[in-house]
């Protein structure tokens, strides 16, 4: 109860507070811009959190996430352009709304279908994360080595077009994770004798360069875009009584998506807003109106969207298991701070767990009330001129990996991941495995190398029964994956 | 109605080119030769791989012999790398056909990466100071091709942006960053 409490003023301290605030916004606003993301928004935001404490570091980083999801259906209903990939799905019954002039009820609606969902997936995190963590305390070195394989195979079997082409950028995160000072030997690998490669690739340095450099170098290349955001007589359309009523169920199936789309690693938003969407409208008495301007469609997108985040971090903060790049740079950003993710962060750290809980609430009711108060200007952010944003950007970036260590070699790193981040791209070979790969790198070497130390084999992969449970689910999911791949090619053949 | 490619269809590779086919989205490159152009692509990234696994599987034999761990240094690098191995075979021998993946390098692309290069390697030579508001000011004006800002504008939002970024990072987060000769000069 004291740490209950003791969370609960650090986060309403006015100085804790004006963070949070300023993360949400800075959230929206990334949100809002096409092609920025939530992963970009977190990574840019961790420098930040150096002179932090633990637990207003992370909130910090909460908050930007909450915001960055949120943010998304601004444009995706006045653009058509999902400000994050999250609200892809609220651009099919949005953007018809917006052109027959109800943008600003559909933001609305988005706006309070964000909260809903946020808060949904928060009450669950609240109640499913301890029971999960105490359930986690039974996992042994087999059981962490199978989850997180589970993990990888999954992103790489779902976060690009081809199986194979994940499992190369698997290959090479977990690669990357084992230059530098070896975890269970303390010796140098991959140094090639030269003493700063002794520090290996940091987390943050290859995110930036993954996901905000790459991004910025690539957004170069674009065209410029002519469009305008009709902000003239903008305002967020909040529904009424009898319309929050009515939608009732939406919302809670919607939540209910969300969350546990969440707590499985890899689907991510996205996926969550389309399944909800699906079921909104097989459950809707009317389908027929969905997809020409249909509220229900929005509130089903944007509540599963939002409720994707409280998913998420169960499984992070229970299993220290990040289910997509979004959450593995969070859990970085915990990690910088020296806390462990895990079942043992409820024990040790549990300020950080309910720091995180009243982030969530917090950062969601600020997203809502500066989503409605300022959606004009806010919107008008959507069209930044990229003169201005890849400067800014890249630049916030570049000092930001710097002021990590103070060493050129980090910002050499940067460069490095920059340039693979945008060959990979190019060549459509997923990020995310890469990502995920360098994070659980260490967690899959360590506990592998004490299972085969303490069993002297791999079989209590296959022996016991949790460790059983996530092989099968992941020689499923390939099995799965391959099979959809056969079935595709004989359609196509077909037809 | 796409013409058919017989030598597609005879070595069976006709499926993939039909399931990777969006009307609309292909570069010139691949309306030319899309096949041809992606099993070179994923080839070059198979062998490229496996140079790279054989380089790094050389070098794990240099790594220092422990005896207080049983599995040594080189145990789970290996494993990766026999992993990668067996990745990049089998990249070269499916290859995966997606007409969409063409390696194409955009002049623009290309400018700004050497800019952000540029700005990295003159940062401990020229200091941050001098190098940001240079890198920001070049990239606005490079950037602003129809000159809709103009540069006053363009000079006033980089002196703004990192004089920002300065008072954020260097004064607030106590960042000691990188004041290179000119900050020698003014002792700084």
């Amino acid at each position: 109860m004291s740490e209950i409490l003791v969370a609960l003023q650090s986060t309403v301290a006015p100085a804790n507070l004006a963070i949070l605030v300023a993360g949400t916004l800075v959230g929206v606003v990334i949100g809002i811009i096409p092609g920025l993301g939530t992963v970009m928004a977190v990574a840019l935001l961790i420098p930040f959190t150096f002179g932090m404490a633990p637990e207003m570091g992370i909130s910090l980083l909460v908050a930007v996430f909450v915001g960055g999801v949120s943010g998304g259906c601004v444009t995706a209903i006045l653009l058509r352009m999902p400000g994050t990939p999250s609200s892809v799905a609220t651009v099919l019954d949005g953007y018809p709304l917006a052109q027959q002039g109800r943008g600003g009820e559909a933001i609305g609606n988005a706006i309070v279908a964000s909260f809903i969902g946020t808060i949904i997936s928060t009450i669950a995190l609240i109640a499913f994360a301890p029971l999960l963590a105490r359930f986690a305390l039974r996992f042994y070195f087999p059981e962490f080595v199978a989850v997180s394989l589970f993990a990888l195979t999954a992103i790489s079997a779902v976060s690009g077009k081809y199986l194979l082409r994940g499992m190369v950028a698997a290959l090479l995160g977990l690669l990357f994770a084992t230059v530098g000072i070896s975890e269970s030997d303390a010796l140098p690998r991959f140094d090639f004798g030269i003493p700063i490669m002794q520090s290996g690739f940091g987390f943050v340095p290859a995110i930036m360069g993954l996901f905000a450099i790459s991004q910025m170098i690539k957004l170069a290349g674009e065209p410029s875009t002519d469009a305008r955001v009709p902000v003239d007589g903008l305002r967020a359309g909040l529904p009424s009584l009898a319309d929050f009523s009515r939608n009732l169920g939406n919302y809670l199936r919607s939540g209910i998506i969300g969350t546990v789309i969440g707590v499985v690693p890899a689907v991510g938003a996205a996926t969550a807003g389309l399944i909800s969407y699906a079921q909104a409208k097989a459950w809707s008495r009317t389908p027929d109106k969905f997809g020409k301007g249909h509220v229900p469609g929005i509130i089903a997108s944007e509540t599963a969207n939002n409720a994707v985040i409280g998913g998420a971090l169960i499984i992070a903060l229970t299993l220290g298991i990040p289910g997509d790049p979004t959450t593995a740079v969070l859990l970085g950003g915990l990690m910088i701070h020296g806390i462990a993710p895990g079942a043992q962060l409820f024990n040790n750290h549990p300020e950080v767990i309910y720091a995180i809980y009243f982030t969530m609430i917090f950062s969601s009711c600020v997203m809502a009330v500066a989503l409605i108060a300022f959606l004009r200007p806010l919107a008008r952010a959507a069209l930044l001129p990229k003169a201005i944003l890849i400067p800014v950007v890249s630049l916030v970036a570049c000092v930001g990996v710097f002021s990590i260590n103070g060493n050129m070699f980090d910002l050499y790193v940067m460069l490095g991941f920059a340039l693979l981040g945008l060959v990979m791209e190019k060549l459509r070979y997923p990020l995310a495995p890469l990502v995920l790969g360098m994070v659980l790198g260490p967690i899959i070497e360590g506990n592998l190398r004490m299972m085969l130390g303490q069993f002297g084999d791999i079989s209590p992969l296959f022996t016991r029964p949790i460790a059983l449970t996530f092989m099968c689910l992941s020689g499923l999911t390939v099995l799965y994956i391959g099979f959809r791949r056969i079935l595709d090619r004989a359609s196509v053949a077909q037809h | 109605m796409r013409k058919r490619q017989p030598w597609a269809k005879a070595s069976g590779l006709e499926t993939d080119y039909a399931m990777d086919h969006h009307p609309g989205d292909q570069t010139q490159a691949a309306r030319k030769d899309p096949l041809r152009a992606a099993r070179f692509e994923d080839a070059i990234v198979g062998v490229a791989a496996l140079v790279v696994a054989a380089a790094l599987y050389f070098a794990t034999f240099h790594f220092r012999a422990v005896d207080w761990t049983p599995l040594g240094l080189a145990f789970w690098p290996r494993v990766i790398l026999a992993g990668l191995v067996l990745a990049a075979i089998a990249l070269i021998v499916l290859r995966q056909l997606d007409v969409h993946a063409r390696f194409h390098l955009i002049r623009a692309e290309l400018i700004l990466f050497a800019a952000i290069v540029g700005f990295v390697l003159a940062l401990p030579l020229f200091g941050f100071l001098a190098t940001g508001a240079a890198y920001t000011f070049g990239t606005i004006m490079w950037l602003d091709a129809d000159r809709r800002l103009g540069w006053v504008r363009a000079a006033l939002l980089a002196l703004a942006a990192t004089a920002l970024t300065y008072a954020v990072f260097g004064v607030g987060l106590n960042v000691r960053l990188p004041s290179g000769i000119i900050g020698d000069w003014w002792g700084l």
